[in-house]
């Protein structure tokens, strides 16, 4: 089960909203109880038996920030603290990234002589891990730091650590903001509940006709055989899978917002318009915010941040960009595509210590703001290349045509080329080009008409759910994320 | 909660209902449904035609006659040739018959015919449509019970949905919200060919025999009386490439070992229900066998079509309705050049079989 299968809206929703609200009434601990059973219920539906993982990952975390918060030893807490971060990223480690390692270094050692070759173990990553580990693991930091409180009861920051509607991909939420909202009663606000509906309905509008339709193209494109040396079908293929990913995994985000929403949680945003980005660090504050701002707080600014140099500055980057890289997937892709962005952020950084960005500005008023947007956007599409592409031949061959090196230029052939739904796939890439752009302009389409009168936001929903179920492919796409 | 806050949600969630179930349907029927005709979805809109056809000979209140069955029956009956023949004013004469259709599939199209005012209906009964349907998955029975039921209405139902087989009935689609799911699936097909037309980027379709007007148009009425009819590739083999006697050997011995059954399958069920409905609703029925080639009768073995002349007996007799058998009674005359192969008749053929059917059409007409 998931938020594009029927069940999901049939039963499990509304079900776990009603129990939410019968329990509501009872106590506030009944309906975290409610909560939290739910969430397990989905995660068994999810995953199956992977949800024993979470189950690790929370006791771990809840002893680890008890014995922190309760102790004044900083012998004793800096042990629980590594204890905490020994099982998270053991279980990160093992479940996700094990059998990477091992045909890391099959491949590492094959032209050393009688080096035996080690089996992969074949290992099923588990849904949704590298966010929920993350959460827990954030949560005893800031215990550890004393930046926050441990939750009273377990039952609590049981239901902080598997609240299904962030659970499999995110976003990831921080405890404290978590815990003051599970602590007061479940407020059932009609406007909040129409909201909440909204973001739902716009993420399967987004994922299930935009997001699914596109993704036939880039299926295609990125197919043997495909003639990747023309620099237009590169260029389509890119495009089409940017507005893939952000269309499948912000619609995650929206209805996972949505769904809290029901229940009198708000989420954190996750996406702001990151197409509109006019800078390398712009897209980054745009775009999977709440990772961005777990790797900022956990990573980098321990890392050294900005405050120690260009040498410190080098490593925290890098360092941070190539570890956001790697926390994607097990593959020397996600590296590359976090060593890019990494190269990208400290080219920015670059101009912005030696001031040429203000020279510029100065000397291209006008162009200033357009020339920096389409250069980012010009390399942030050229990285998903990296990201959507295991196939390295492949890869090398779209990066080099993507930058017009031995590539040739032929839209005729580009347009015979692609799959058998043309006119429409081209018309669901402009209608997301012009609603990116608007929702950018008026600060966010969907919470726009969130708050119109009954009839219009009754039209618009059914109209986006019509045209969903009029256009949804025959067969839906996983969401990407869910392999994170 | 406030009521006023309730009031809102609620009438948020109607109007959003209301929207989806007067859009979704109606989109997938208009855009779909022409394109399923016109041969553009489906490699012959003839398959789907049947609905739009009765609506048609429905709108015309001049006295009808509509032959329905097999390619057979489509071979050989040019209702612009009986209308020119008859001697009844105004009176015309509708082909809806469907290549390697079967009673089993055209009582999907009775409850509409039913009540469409036509007067008389021709029934094909061919000795080669008595068979037992079998169980399981059958591509051509899959695509004519799809396509004919998605593009229905709830008023197209009747006792015939008991008559499929249960395996078959995945195939129905019995309501309006399977129909919808039904149609969706084409439609995104639907709409990148409306596009391509608004955008001028369509393919040369071929204008063949697969080519039908659009509903409505004057083309179409003509089209329901004489329709085009393709080549047979049989008749090229025949005339061009083999000597008769080995063709006879060869192509027409194969297509004459069938042995039709004389009751019990669905096919029978099927031409039941479709005489009873028919008679129900004070139309006249004619069963007609239709005529076969010359050369294809001496390799019958005796009693190989006994099948076939109880059940013509057995339905004349049961539900006292008028039988040409051009089969075995009145096969005198049918000679090789009215025929494209074993089974079809050519130009030659229907201006025959259109010479023979018009007096006693007429004289049903006129009673």
């Amino acid at each position: 089960m998931d938020f594009t299968t029927i069940e999901y809206y049939q039963w499990f929703l509304p079900c776990t909203f009603i129990l939410a609200i019968i329990a509501n009434r009872k106590s506030k601990n009944l309906r975290i109880w409610v909560l939290t059973l739910m969430s397990y219920t989905f995660f068994w539906y999810a995953s199956g038996w992977h949800f024993l993982l979470l189950a690790v990952s929370t006791i771990t975390d809840w002893v680890a920030g008890k014995k922190i918060s309760t102790s004044t030893e900083d012998l004793v807490r800096k042990r629980w603290l590594r204890f905490s971060l020994f099982v998270n990223l053991g279980l990160l480690g093992v479940f996700k990234y094990l059998d990477f390692l091992i045909e890391t270094l099959n491949l590492v050692t094959l032209k050393i002589p009688e080096s035996p070759e080690i089996a992969a173990l074949g290992i099923i990553l588990p849904v949704g891990i590298s966010f929920y580990t993350f959460q827990t693991m954030s949560y005893t930091i800031d215990i550890y730091r004393k930046k926050s409180k441990p939750y009273k009861k377990m039952v609590h920051f049981a239901c902080y650590a598997s609240f299904f509607p962030q659970l499999v991909a995110g976003p990831i939420v921080r405890a404290d903001e978590f815990k003051k909202q599970i602590d007061s009663p479940m407020e059932i606000n009609p406007t909040v509940i129409r909201l909440g509906l909204t973001l739902i309905i716009f993420g399967i509008f987004k994922k299930l006709m935009i997001g699914d339709n596109i993704s036939l193209h880039v299926d295609y494109i990125f197919s043997d055989g495909m003639p990747l040396d023309n620099i237009l079908l590169v260029w389509w293929g890119s495009l089409c899978f940017g507005i893939q990913i952000y269309c499948d995994f912000s619609a995650y985000t929206d209805i996972a917002i949505g769904s809290a929403y029901l229940f009198g949680i708000t989420l954190p945003e996750n996406f702001d318009t990151p197409y509109a980005a006019r800078s390398p660090q712009d897209f980054w504050r745009r775009w999977h915010i709440s990772l961005s701002t777990w790797l900022r707080d956990y990573l980098y600014i321990p890392l050294g941040g900005s405050r120690g140099g260009k040498r410190t500055l080098f490593i925290a980057l890098m360092g941070t960009m190539l570890l956001g890289g790697l926390w994607h997937g097990a593959s020397w892709n996600f590296i590359l595509w976090g060593f890019m962005h990494g190269l990208l952020l400290l080219a920015h950084r670059y101009m912005i210590l030696t001031n040429w960005n203000i020279t510029f500005s100065e000397k291209f008023a006008k162009s200033y703001l357009v020339i920096g947007w389409f250069v980012t956007q010009y390399f942030v599409f050229m990285t998903w290349l990296i990201f959507r592409l295991e196939n390295t031949e492949m890869m090398w061959r779209s990066l080099k045509t993507f930058v017009a090196y031995d590539a040739i230029w032929d839209p005729v052939a580009a347009w015979d080329n692609l799959p058998e739904i043309k006119i429409i796939t081209c018309l669901f890439v402009l209608i997301f080009i012009l609603g990116h752009g608007i929702s950018g302009r008026i600060g966010g389409f969907k919470h726009w008409f969130g708050k119109q009168n009954p009839l219009v936001w009754g039209f618009i929903s059914g109209i986006l759910l019509s045209a969903t179920f009029l256009y949804q492919p025959a067969e839906t796409v996983d969401f990407i994320y869910f392999q994170f | 909660m406030t009521r006023e806050g309730l009031k809102s949600l609620i009438s948020s969630l109607f109007v959003c209902a209301v929207v989806i179930i007067s859009i979704t349907p109606a989109f997938t029927y208009v855009v779909v449904q022409p394109l399923i005709i016109e041969s553009r979805l489906v490699t012959f809109g003839r398959y789907a035609f049947a609905s739009e056809a009765i609506d048609s000979i429905a709108e015309d209140e001049s006295p009808s006659v509509v032959g329905i069955g097999s390619s057979m029956m489509y071979k050989a009956f040019d209702g612009k040739c009986m209308e020119e023949l008859s001697g009844v004013e105004n009176s015309k004469f509708y082909n809806l018959a469907i290549p390697a259709s079967r009673p089993y599939t055209d009582m999907m199209q009775i409850p509409r015919l039913s009540s469409s005012g036509t007067d008389v209906v021709l029934v094909e009964v061919g000795s080669n449509l008595l068979f037992q349907m079998s169980e399981g998955p059958n591509e051509y029975l899959e695509f004519r019970f799809t396509v004919q039921t998605m593009i229905q209405e709830n008023a197209d139902l009747g006792a015939w949905t008991e008559i499929v087989l249960p395996y078959h009935q995945k195939w129905l689609y019995l309501n309006e919200y399977e129909r919808t799911v039904a149609r969706q699936e084409w439609f995104v097909e639907s709409n990148e060919i409306i596009l391509e037309r608004l955008f001028d980027l369509e393919d040369e379709q071929d204008i063949d025999f697969r080519f039908l007007p659009e509903p409505g148009s004057n083309e179409w009425l003509d089209y329901l009386q004489r329709p085009g009819w393709p080549a047979s590739v049989i008749d090229n083999e025949w005339k061009r490439k083999m000597s008769m006697d080995e063709y006879n050997e060869t192509v027409l011995m194969k297509r004459s070992n069938f042995e039709p059954l004389e009751h019990g399958t669905r096919n029978h069920a099927a031409l039941e229900y479709i005489i009873s409905e028919l008679i129900e609703a004070d139309i006249e029925v004619v069963l007609v066998g239709m005529p076969h080639h010359p050369h294809k009768y001496p390799y019958l073995d005796p009693g190989q079509w006994d099948g076939y002349n109880h059940t013509l007996e057995n339905l004349a007799e049961t539900y006292d309705v008028a039988v040409v058998d051009f089969t075995w009674q009145e096969k005198e005359g049918w000679v090789n050049e009215h025929f494209s192969d074993g089974n079809h008749l050519d130009d030659e053929g229907r201006d025959e079989f259109c010479e023979r059917m018009t007096p006693l059409l007429d004289s049903l007409l006129e009673s």
